[in-house]
Protein backbone atom coordinates (compact mmCIF):
# COMPACT_ATOMS: atom_id res chain seq x y z
CA UNK A 1 0.00 0.00 0.00
CA UNK A 2 2.65 2.49 1.36
CA UNK A 3 4.70 1.85 -2.23
CA UNK A 4 1.71 2.33 -4.13
CA UNK A 5 0.35 5.80 -2.32
CA UNK A 6 3.68 6.43 -3.21
CA UNK A 7 3.96 6.21 -6.82
CA UNK A 8 0.44 7.71 -7.10
CA UNK A 9 2.14 10.48 -5.06
CA UNK A 10 4.64 10.73 -7.30
CA UNK A 11 3.05 10.86 -10.13
CA UNK A 12 0.51 13.69 -9.13
CA UNK A 13 3.69 15.67 -8.38
CA UNK A 14 4.59 14.66 -11.92
CA UNK A 15 1.50 15.74 -13.38
CA UNK A 16 1.41 18.84 -11.17
CA UNK A 17 4.66 19.87 -12.75
CA UNK A 18 3.88 18.70 -16.30
CA UNK A 19 0.63 20.87 -15.90
CA UNK A 20 2.43 24.21 -15.00
CA UNK A 21 5.14 23.88 -17.63
CA UNK A 22 2.20 23.63 -20.07
CA UNK A 23 0.61 26.58 -18.60
CA UNK A 24 4.43 28.39 -18.59
CA UNK A 25 4.91 27.76 -22.15
CA UNK A 26 1.14 28.22 -23.50
CA UNK A 27 1.51 31.52 -21.71
CA UNK A 28 3.19 32.68 -24.60
CA UNK A 29 0.85 31.56 -26.95
CA UNK A 30 3.11 30.69 -30.08
CA UNK A 31 2.00 27.30 -31.09
CA UNK A 32 -0.96 26.26 -28.96
CA UNK A 33 -1.94 23.22 -28.03
CA UNK A 34 1.15 21.96 -26.57
CA UNK A 35 0.11 18.78 -26.01
CA UNK A 36 3.48 17.06 -26.14
CA UNK A 37 4.18 17.36 -22.61
CA UNK A 38 1.33 15.62 -21.68
CA UNK A 39 1.68 12.92 -24.11
CA UNK A 40 5.00 12.54 -22.28
CA UNK A 41 3.47 12.47 -19.31
CA UNK A 42 0.99 9.94 -19.80
CA UNK A 43 3.51 7.50 -21.84
CA UNK A 44 6.49 7.75 -18.55
CA UNK A 45 3.54 7.33 -16.33
CA UNK A 46 1.81 4.53 -17.86
CA UNK A 47 5.37 2.69 -18.79
CA UNK A 48 7.74 3.80 -16.29
CA UNK A 49 5.48 4.21 -12.91
CA UNK A 50 3.41 1.35 -14.00
CA UNK A 51 0.22 3.67 -13.52
CA UNK A 52 -2.64 0.93 -13.64
CA UNK A 53 -5.69 3.13 -12.45
CA UNK A 54 -7.30 4.10 -15.77
CA UNK A 55 -9.65 6.36 -13.77
CA UNK A 56 -6.65 8.44 -12.62
CA UNK A 57 -5.41 9.26 -16.17
CA UNK A 58 -8.72 9.91 -16.74
CA UNK A 59 -9.37 12.70 -14.27
CA UNK A 60 -5.52 14.00 -15.41
CA UNK A 61 -6.89 14.18 -18.59
CA UNK A 62 -9.81 16.08 -17.39
CA UNK A 63 -8.56 18.47 -15.61
CA UNK A 64 -5.55 18.95 -18.30
CA UNK A 65 -8.49 19.55 -20.50
CA UNK A 66 -10.02 22.13 -17.80
CA UNK A 67 -6.56 24.00 -17.19
CA UNK A 68 -5.26 24.73 -20.82
CA UNK A 69 -8.84 25.22 -21.90
CA UNK A 70 -9.29 22.35 -24.30
CA UNK A 71 -12.01 20.46 -25.69
CA UNK A 72 -12.84 17.67 -22.63
CA UNK A 73 -11.70 14.08 -23.58
CA UNK A 74 -9.31 15.75 -25.92
CA UNK A 75 -5.85 14.47 -23.77
CA UNK A 76 -7.88 11.39 -22.43
CA UNK A 77 -8.34 10.00 -26.37
CA UNK A 78 -4.65 10.18 -27.10
CA UNK A 79 -3.72 8.31 -24.39
CA UNK A 80 -6.58 5.94 -24.78
CA UNK A 81 -4.93 5.85 -28.13
CA UNK A 82 -1.59 5.44 -27.12
CA UNK A 83 -2.61 2.36 -25.44
CA UNK A 84 -4.47 1.01 -28.02
CA UNK A 85 -1.57 1.37 -30.18
CA UNK A 86 0.38 -0.61 -27.31
CA UNK A 87 -2.25 -2.92 -27.78
CA UNK A 88 -1.90 -3.14 -31.73
CA UNK A 89 2.03 -3.33 -31.85
CA UNK A 90 2.12 -5.50 -28.76
CA UNK A 91 0.10 -8.28 -31.41
CA UNK A 92 1.61 -7.38 -34.34
CA UNK A 93 5.16 -6.82 -33.73
CA UNK A 94 7.32 -8.96 -31.49
CA UNK A 95 10.41 -7.24 -30.24
CA UNK A 96 13.30 -9.72 -29.02
CA UNK A 97 14.27 -7.36 -26.52
CA UNK A 98 11.56 -6.49 -25.59
CA UNK A 99 13.14 -3.46 -23.99
CA UNK A 100 13.53 -0.97 -26.90
CA UNK A 101 14.90 2.29 -26.03
CA UNK A 102 12.55 4.25 -29.31
CA UNK A 103 9.35 2.17 -28.27
CA UNK A 104 8.20 5.03 -25.96
CA UNK A 105 9.58 7.74 -28.60
CA UNK A 106 7.03 5.66 -31.46
CA UNK A 107 3.90 6.01 -29.17
CA UNK A 108 5.02 9.81 -27.99
CA UNK A 109 5.35 10.39 -31.96
CA UNK A 110 1.65 8.85 -32.57
CA UNK A 111 -0.02 10.60 -29.97
CA UNK A 112 1.19 13.51 -30.83
CA UNK A 113 0.24 13.00 -34.90
CA UNK A 114 -3.43 11.86 -32.95
CA UNK A 115 -3.18 15.16 -31.20
CA UNK A 116 -3.02 17.00 -35.03
CA UNK A 117 -6.10 14.55 -36.02
CA UNK A 118 -8.49 15.76 -33.08
CA UNK A 119 -7.03 19.44 -33.35
CA UNK A 120 -5.83 20.52 -36.94
CA UNK A 121 -6.36 24.35 -35.78
CA UNK A 122 -2.59 24.83 -36.21
CA UNK A 123 -1.62 26.74 -39.22
CA UNK A 124 2.63 26.30 -39.14
CA UNK A 125 2.49 22.74 -38.84
CA UNK A 126 6.24 22.37 -39.52
CA UNK A 127 7.35 24.59 -36.50
CA UNK A 128 4.77 22.96 -34.32
CA UNK A 129 6.08 19.66 -34.74
CA UNK A 130 9.46 20.78 -34.61
CA UNK A 131 9.25 22.98 -31.68
CA UNK A 132 6.85 20.33 -30.02
CA UNK A 133 9.35 17.33 -30.53
CA UNK A 134 12.25 19.36 -29.32
CA UNK A 135 10.06 19.85 -26.16
CA UNK A 136 9.16 16.64 -25.94
CA UNK A 137 12.24 14.77 -26.32
CA UNK A 138 13.74 17.21 -23.29
CA UNK A 139 11.06 16.45 -21.00
CA UNK A 140 10.97 12.80 -21.60
CA UNK A 141 14.82 12.18 -21.02
CA UNK A 142 14.29 14.75 -18.20
CA UNK A 143 11.63 12.19 -16.40
CA UNK A 144 13.99 9.15 -17.34
CA UNK A 145 16.73 10.88 -15.72
CA UNK A 146 15.40 12.62 -12.51
CA UNK A 147 11.63 11.19 -12.19
CA UNK A 148 12.08 7.86 -11.71
CA UNK B 1 23.80 9.17 -22.89
CA UNK B 2 20.31 9.50 -22.31
CA UNK B 3 19.14 7.04 -24.09
CA UNK B 4 21.04 4.29 -22.43
CA UNK B 5 19.55 5.88 -19.60
CA UNK B 6 16.00 3.53 -20.14
CA UNK B 7 17.77 0.52 -19.70
CA UNK B 8 16.62 -0.21 -16.19
CA UNK B 9 14.36 -2.44 -14.83
CA UNK B 10 11.05 -0.39 -15.06
CA UNK B 11 11.00 -0.08 -18.82
CA UNK B 12 8.62 -3.48 -18.91
CA UNK B 13 6.85 -2.14 -22.26
CA UNK B 14 4.95 -5.07 -23.00
CA UNK B 15 3.74 -6.55 -19.94
CA UNK B 16 0.66 -4.61 -19.56
CA UNK B 17 -1.85 -7.65 -19.14
CA UNK B 18 -3.98 -5.68 -16.50
CA UNK B 19 -5.33 -3.36 -18.42
CA UNK B 20 -8.43 -4.86 -20.42
CA UNK B 21 -8.15 -3.72 -24.37
CA UNK B 22 -11.97 -3.65 -24.54
CA UNK B 23 -12.20 -1.35 -20.88
CA UNK B 24 -9.99 0.92 -23.15
CA UNK B 25 -11.86 0.71 -26.04
CA UNK B 26 -15.17 1.54 -24.51
CA UNK B 27 -12.94 4.54 -22.22
CA UNK B 28 -11.70 5.59 -26.15
CA UNK B 29 -15.46 5.49 -27.62
CA UNK B 30 -17.03 7.65 -24.06
CA UNK B 31 -14.14 10.16 -24.66
CA UNK B 32 -14.64 10.72 -28.23
CA UNK B 33 -18.66 11.08 -27.37
CA UNK B 34 -17.26 13.54 -24.58
CA UNK B 35 -15.17 15.30 -26.90
CA UNK B 36 -17.67 15.28 -29.74
CA UNK B 37 -20.51 16.97 -27.58
CA UNK B 38 -21.55 20.20 -27.82
CA UNK B 39 -19.17 21.79 -24.99
CA UNK B 40 -20.74 25.20 -24.89
CA UNK B 41 -22.76 23.85 -22.69
CA UNK B 42 -24.13 25.41 -18.95
CA UNK B 43 -22.12 22.13 -17.56
CA UNK B 44 -18.85 22.33 -18.97
CA UNK B 45 -18.61 25.95 -18.80
CA UNK B 46 -19.44 25.65 -15.42
CA UNK B 47 -16.12 23.02 -14.97
CA UNK B 48 -14.06 24.52 -16.84
CA UNK B 49 -14.78 27.76 -15.10
CA UNK B 50 -14.04 26.19 -11.80
CA UNK B 51 -11.06 24.92 -13.11
CA UNK B 52 -9.97 28.91 -14.60
CA UNK B 53 -6.11 27.93 -14.81
CA UNK B 54 -6.14 28.51 -18.77
CA UNK B 55 -2.68 30.18 -19.96
CA UNK B 56 -4.52 33.36 -19.36
CA UNK B 57 -4.45 33.61 -16.04
CA UNK B 58 -1.20 32.50 -15.60
CA UNK B 59 0.23 35.53 -17.70
CA UNK B 60 -2.51 37.28 -15.64
CA UNK B 61 -0.45 36.08 -12.74
CA UNK B 62 2.75 37.28 -13.93
CA UNK B 63 1.77 39.96 -14.79
CA UNK B 64 0.49 40.98 -11.52
CA UNK B 65 3.58 39.36 -10.38
CA UNK B 66 5.73 41.67 -12.12
CA UNK B 67 3.46 44.86 -10.92
CA UNK B 68 3.74 43.46 -7.39
CA UNK B 69 7.32 43.45 -7.94
CA UNK B 70 6.91 46.90 -9.25
CA UNK B 71 4.95 48.04 -6.28
CA UNK B 72 7.53 46.61 -3.59
CA UNK B 73 10.38 48.54 -5.61
CA UNK B 74 8.08 51.54 -5.36
CA UNK B 75 7.63 50.88 -1.28
CA UNK B 76 10.92 50.62 -0.41
CA UNK B 77 11.67 53.95 -3.02
CA UNK B 78 9.15 55.86 -1.28
CA UNK B 79 10.07 54.74 2.29
CA UNK B 80 13.96 55.69 1.39
CA UNK B 81 12.50 59.13 -0.10
CA UNK B 82 10.84 59.37 3.00
CA UNK B 83 13.48 59.20 5.27
CA UNK B 84 15.60 61.22 3.12
CA UNK B 85 12.67 63.70 3.24
CA UNK B 86 12.22 63.44 7.07
CA UNK B 87 16.23 63.39 7.47
CA UNK B 88 15.94 67.15 5.46
CA UNK B 89 12.84 68.48 7.39
CA UNK B 90 14.34 67.16 10.77
CA UNK B 91 17.81 69.49 9.87
CA UNK B 92 15.78 72.20 8.71
CA UNK B 93 13.96 72.46 12.41
CA UNK B 94 17.14 71.93 14.34
CA UNK B 95 18.31 75.32 12.04
CA UNK B 96 14.89 77.27 12.71
CA UNK B 97 15.06 76.54 16.42
CA UNK B 98 18.45 77.58 16.50
CA UNK B 99 17.91 80.62 14.74
CA UNK B 100 15.09 81.16 16.98
CA UNK B 101 17.09 80.82 19.77
CA UNK B 102 19.73 83.01 18.31
CA UNK B 103 16.66 85.48 18.03
CA UNK B 104 15.42 85.13 21.59
CA UNK B 105 18.98 85.78 22.56
CA UNK B 106 19.21 89.17 20.46
CA UNK B 107 15.67 90.46 21.86
CA UNK B 108 16.73 89.35 25.32
CA UNK B 109 20.35 91.28 24.91
CA UNK B 110 18.70 94.59 23.42
CA UNK B 111 16.30 94.57 26.26
CA UNK B 112 19.33 94.57 28.30
CA UNK B 113 20.69 96.96 26.48
CA UNK B 114 17.68 99.16 26.24
CA UNK B 115 17.52 99.07 30.37
CA UNK B 116 21.34 100.38 30.16
CA UNK B 117 20.93 102.89 27.46
CA UNK B 118 18.17 104.21 29.95
CA UNK B 119 20.10 103.91 32.54
CA UNK B 120 23.15 105.81 31.05
CA UNK B 121 20.94 108.64 29.66
CA UNK B 122 19.24 108.87 33.12
CA UNK B 123 22.08 109.17 35.45
CA UNK B 124 25.38 108.50 33.63
CA UNK B 125 26.40 110.93 31.17
CA UNK B 126 29.72 109.98 30.75
CA UNK B 127 29.90 106.78 30.71
CA UNK B 128 30.10 103.73 27.98
CA UNK B 129 28.59 100.44 27.47
CA UNK B 130 30.53 97.30 27.16
CA UNK B 131 29.98 93.63 27.37
CA UNK B 132 31.57 91.12 29.32
CA UNK B 133 33.30 88.83 27.50
CA UNK B 134 35.07 86.56 29.89
CA UNK B 135 34.74 85.97 33.58
CA UNK B 136 37.24 84.78 36.39
CA UNK B 137 39.54 85.77 33.53
CA UNK B 138 42.91 84.76 34.15
CA UNK B 139 41.56 81.98 36.02
CA UNK B 140 41.45 85.10 38.95
CA UNK B 141 38.12 84.97 40.96
CA UNK B 142 35.94 87.76 40.90
CA UNK B 143 37.95 89.47 37.91
CA UNK B 144 36.17 89.88 34.20
CA UNK B 145 36.89 91.12 31.07
CA UNK B 146 35.37 93.85 29.39
CA UNK B 147 35.35 94.75 25.31
CA UNK B 148 35.93 98.00 26.03
CA UNK B 149 39.60 99.58 26.28
CA UNK B 150 41.84 102.52 26.04
CA UNK B 151 40.24 103.61 22.73
CA UNK B 152 37.27 104.04 24.51
CA UNK B 153 38.69 106.24 26.99
CA UNK B 154 38.39 103.87 29.66
CA UNK B 155 41.45 104.04 32.48
CA UNK B 156 42.23 101.76 35.05
CA UNK B 157 39.99 102.94 38.31
CA UNK B 158 36.30 103.78 36.48
CA UNK B 159 33.64 101.88 38.39
CA UNK B 160 31.20 99.92 36.74
CA UNK B 161 27.69 99.39 37.54
CA UNK B 162 24.85 97.75 36.26
CA UNK B 163 21.15 98.09 36.99
CA UNK B 164 21.33 97.16 40.32
CA UNK B 165 24.37 99.13 41.71
CA UNK B 166 27.80 99.42 41.62
CA UNK B 167 29.59 95.98 40.60
CA UNK B 168 33.18 96.56 40.27
CA UNK B 169 36.49 98.77 39.11
CA UNK B 170 38.39 98.76 36.27
CA UNK B 171 41.83 97.76 37.25
CA UNK B 172 43.97 97.13 33.65
CA UNK B 173 43.62 98.71 30.72
CA UNK B 174 44.19 98.13 27.05
CA UNK B 175 43.75 99.00 23.87
CA UNK B 176 39.81 97.36 23.08
CA UNK B 177 39.84 95.13 26.77
CA UNK B 178 39.80 96.07 30.07
CA UNK B 179 39.89 94.08 33.26
CA UNK B 180 37.60 94.61 35.79
CA UNK B 181 37.68 93.53 39.34
CA UNK B 182 33.90 93.23 41.34
CA UNK B 183 33.58 94.61 44.98
CA UNK B 184 33.42 91.09 46.11
CA UNK B 185 37.40 91.02 45.81
CA UNK B 186 39.22 90.80 48.84
CA UNK B 187 41.30 93.77 48.51
CA UNK B 188 38.63 95.81 47.45
CA UNK B 189 37.73 99.05 49.70
CA UNK B 190 35.13 101.62 49.34
CA UNK B 191 33.50 103.98 51.38
CA UNK B 192 29.68 103.90 51.79
CA UNK B 193 27.04 105.08 53.54
CA UNK B 194 23.78 103.30 55.40
CA UNK B 195 20.93 104.82 55.32
CA UNK B 196 19.09 104.62 59.15
CA UNK B 197 15.87 106.40 59.45
CA UNK B 198 16.84 108.81 57.09
CA UNK B 199 19.96 109.47 58.20
CA UNK B 200 22.99 108.17 56.60
CA UNK B 201 26.28 106.68 58.61
CA UNK B 202 29.39 106.85 57.12
CA UNK B 203 31.22 103.03 56.96
CA UNK B 204 34.38 101.67 55.24
CA UNK B 205 33.18 98.38 53.35
CA UNK B 206 35.57 95.54 52.29
CA UNK B 207 35.03 92.19 50.24
CA UNK B 208 35.36 89.18 51.20
CA UNK B 209 35.61 87.03 47.88
CA UNK B 210 31.69 86.14 49.11
CA UNK B 211 29.73 89.49 49.91
CA UNK B 212 30.83 92.70 51.52
CA UNK B 213 31.60 93.12 55.16
CA UNK B 214 31.76 95.93 57.72
CA UNK B 215 33.86 94.88 60.07
CA UNK B 216 33.33 97.29 62.63
CA UNK B 217 29.89 98.34 63.09
CA UNK B 218 28.85 100.41 66.02
CA UNK B 219 26.05 98.77 68.22
CA UNK B 220 24.84 102.03 69.22
CA UNK B 221 23.49 102.77 65.92
CA UNK B 222 19.90 101.31 65.59
CA UNK B 223 20.86 99.45 61.88
CA UNK B 224 18.55 96.56 60.54
CA UNK B 225 19.27 93.39 58.16
CA UNK B 226 17.82 94.75 55.27
CA UNK B 227 19.14 98.54 55.15
CA UNK B 228 20.83 100.06 51.93
CA UNK B 229 24.31 101.51 51.77
CA UNK B 230 25.04 103.67 48.83
CA UNK B 231 28.78 105.12 47.82
CA UNK B 232 29.55 108.36 49.38
CA UNK B 233 31.68 109.11 45.98
CA UNK B 234 35.28 110.86 45.66
CA UNK B 235 36.71 112.90 43.84
CA UNK B 236 38.50 110.90 41.19
CA UNK B 237 36.28 108.06 39.91
CA UNK B 238 33.29 106.81 42.19
CA UNK B 239 30.20 108.67 41.99
CA UNK B 240 27.63 109.64 44.77
CA UNK B 241 24.50 107.65 45.32
CA UNK B 242 25.05 104.35 43.69
CA UNK B 243 23.19 101.51 45.13
CA UNK B 244 26.13 98.76 47.21
CA UNK B 245 23.72 96.78 48.54
CA UNK B 246 21.85 95.72 51.61
CA UNK B 247 22.51 94.44 55.28
CA UNK B 248 22.22 90.84 55.30
CA UNK B 249 23.48 89.68 58.87
CA UNK B 250 25.05 91.19 61.92
CA UNK B 251 27.35 89.26 63.34
CA UNK B 252 29.24 89.91 66.56
CA UNK B 253 32.82 91.34 65.99
CA UNK B 254 36.16 91.19 67.85
CA UNK B 255 34.68 94.25 69.82
CA UNK B 256 32.28 94.10 72.37
CA UNK B 257 30.60 97.51 71.13
CA UNK B 258 30.53 96.74 67.33
CA UNK B 259 28.69 94.17 64.76
CA UNK B 260 30.64 92.89 61.94
CA UNK B 261 28.14 93.62 59.08
CA UNK B 262 27.60 91.64 56.02
CA UNK B 263 26.12 92.94 52.90
CA UNK B 264 24.79 91.20 50.09
CA UNK B 265 26.09 93.11 47.06
CA UNK B 266 23.26 94.54 45.26
CA UNK B 267 25.03 93.25 41.61
CA UNK B 268 25.39 90.48 40.23
CA UNK B 269 27.99 89.81 37.22
CA UNK B 270 27.14 86.49 35.97
CA UNK B 271 23.35 87.71 35.44
CA UNK B 272 24.66 90.31 32.95
CA UNK B 273 26.13 90.32 29.54
CA UNK B 274 26.41 94.32 29.42
CA UNK B 275 27.25 96.61 31.25
CA UNK B 276 28.01 100.31 32.49
CA UNK B 277 32.18 102.01 32.39
CA UNK B 278 31.60 105.05 34.12
CA UNK B 279 33.89 107.71 32.96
Amino acid sequence: MKSKKFIFNNVVGLFALTLFISMLISGWLIFEPLTILIIVFFVFAYFHKKLNSLISILIFGFIYDGSLGYLFGFTNLIFLEIILMDFALKKLISLKTQRSQYYPIVLIVNGLLFSLILNHSTSHLIPYLIVNLIIGYIYFFSLMKYGR
Amino acid sequence: MLLSAKKRKGSSLFNRSKISINLTLVLFIFNFFIFAANQESVFFKSIKHSLNLTPYSLSFFLDNLSNGIDSVHQYFHFKKTLIEENHNLQNQLYLLNNQILLQENLILDNLELQNKLEIKEKYFDHSVIAKILKINYSGKNHHFLINKGRSDQIQAGHIVVDDKGILGQVIDVQTDRSTVKTIRSKDFYLTGYILIKNKPYQTLVQGNNQSLTINYFSKNIPIQIGDSIFTTGDDMFIPEDVRIGKVAKLQPSGLKDFYKVIIQPASNPNQQKYLIVLK
